[in-house]
């Protein structure tokens, strides 16, 4: 039985030149990698919501 | 989980479809994760269905990876089962903020000689609330001081101040202080040290301190593009969504007192000396860069990142086009490989003509 197209649904803010796939493949474990979680969850209001500059930050040291 | 129930994806989890595979991102946590373009057009088309629905509409060919695709959303709580599905509508990608000014960088060298607290004062009145002040060549430590009085003193908005400062016999000392007197001080960032260490805010200081041995010369070390950099949060996304995420808002002064977008910008609007902010952030040459989103920027259009990536307009791929993508960037979505950007050399004109020591310039 032939899998049926995925239409692509306008999104508000995506414009990327996206190639359409027509075949589900099986995930491997690495695609779903953690790119950014925090540990805590203490919220320090204070602090801006995104780096100034980039220089450097915590991990590069 | 339930099959024959319909299931949404949390408000605050928003997908970003990149050329290879996509991200969810869950704005409340902080916590992105990459997964495949199959999942996200699933999210897309049929999110408001039941599995088993959405198994049926594939024939039952692949109910096992769309088992595995749900159990993945469903241990990482990106989404809940419901019957009332309408009654969940999508989060608002719209962006505001009430200040005129938010964020502002602030050079000073052995040479400035611009008056620092004039400058601080007009960004209170342009309701700034963050600053960052970087000294390159010295640690100006009377400059420094001179403004934390001035904070202290006078109901200044602004709430957060960041520093980067070279090492200095005595910095630890130093900081140690000032942290305690200023308790707005929320990251110092010591650079040519003997040694790295990254200390976390103790006691009732707020202030992150680094040290590290690296060497920054001046404003043309700034720009990086680093996973380290990425803000999965609220504000930035819709920001970037809506806004250019690094320029929006901002107002800068370079070392010599120029009013610039950021310091590292070619482009100035006149000295603090003899020109009010005021009038510069209504200029419409000054505010244009603000606008520019990662959806216009080449290649950025087609990362699954874009929107917690920071971006950079001082340098890019190519100097002379305002949409080319960020210099020092080593990530391609198409290959989904990080690589060293300063030895690419296709970037080596570019390298070039912004004068950039690229040994100094690594990520
Ligand atoms: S535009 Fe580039 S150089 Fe300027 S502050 Fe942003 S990241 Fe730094
Ligand atoms: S291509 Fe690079 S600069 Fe552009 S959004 Fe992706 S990671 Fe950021």
């Amino acid at each position: 039985m032939k899998l049926q197209k995925i239409e692509q649904l306008p999104l508000t803010f995506h414009k990327a030149t996206i190639t359409e796939k027509s075949k589900i493949k099986h995930s491997k474990k690495e695609q779903f990698i953690t790119i950014k979680k925090i540990t805590s969850d203490k919220v320090q209001t204070e602090k801006f919501y995104k780096p100034i500059s980039k220089i450097f930050s915590f991990d590069e040291t | 989980m339930k099959l024959d129930t319909p299931f949404k994806l949390y408000a605050n989890c928003v997908t970003v479809k990149g050329f290879n595979r996509s991200t969810i991102c869950d704005l409340q946590r902080n916590d992105v994760r990459t997964i495949p373009n199959d999942l996200y057009d699933i999210l897309t088309n049929h999110e408001g269905k039941t599995i088993n629905d959405i198994k049926n509409q594939y024939h039952n060919e692949f109910d096992d990876i769309i088992d595995e695709y749900f159990q993945f959303l469903y241990d990482n709580e990106f989404i809940f089962f419901t019957k009332q599905t309408s009654i969940f509508p999508p989060l608002s990608l719209k962006w505001s903020d009430p200040a005129i000014i938010n964020n502002s960088i602030i050079d000073i060298d052995k040479n400035s000689s611009y008056d620092v607290l004039k400058v601080l004062k007009q960004l209170d009145d342009l309701h700034c609330r963050h600053l960052e002040i970087r000294n390159f060549d010295v640690a100006r430590v009377d400059v420094l001081e001179n403004i934390f009085d001035y904070l202290k003193e006078n109901e200044s908005s602004i709430q957060s101040v960041e520093i980067l400062l070279p090492f200095f016999k005595d910095v630890e000392k130093w900081i140690d202080s000032a942290k305690h007197k200023f308790l707005r001080v929320s990251f110092i960032r010591v650079f040519n040290c003997p040694f790295n260490q990254n200390i976390m805010p103790s006691g009732n200081t707020k202030a992150y301190i680094m040290y590290t041995k690296q060497h920054y010369e001046s404003e043309l070390c700034c720009g990086k593009i680093s996973q380290n950099f990425f803000a999965a949060n609220m504000k930035a996304f819709t920001e970037s969504v809506n806004h250019n995420s690094c320029l929006n808002k901002k107002l800068s002064i370079d070392k010599n007192g120029n009013i610039k977008n950021c310091p590292s910008m070619q482009k100035g609007f006149g000295s603090v000396n003899d020109t009010q902010l005021k009038d510069i952030v209504t200029d419409k040459d000054f505010t244009k860069v603000w606008s520019i989103t990662k959806d216009q920027i080449l290649v950025c259009k087609d990362c699954e990142f874009r929107h917690i990536c920071t971006d950079c307009r001082a340098y890019k791929e190519n100097p002379t086009d305002e949409f080319s993508k960020p210099l020092k960037c080593g990530y391609s979505p198409y290959t989904n490989e990080w690589e060293d950007w300063s030895i690419n050399p296709l970037k080596k004109e570019a390298i070039t003509y912004y004068k950039l020591q690229a040994d100094t310039e690594k990520p």
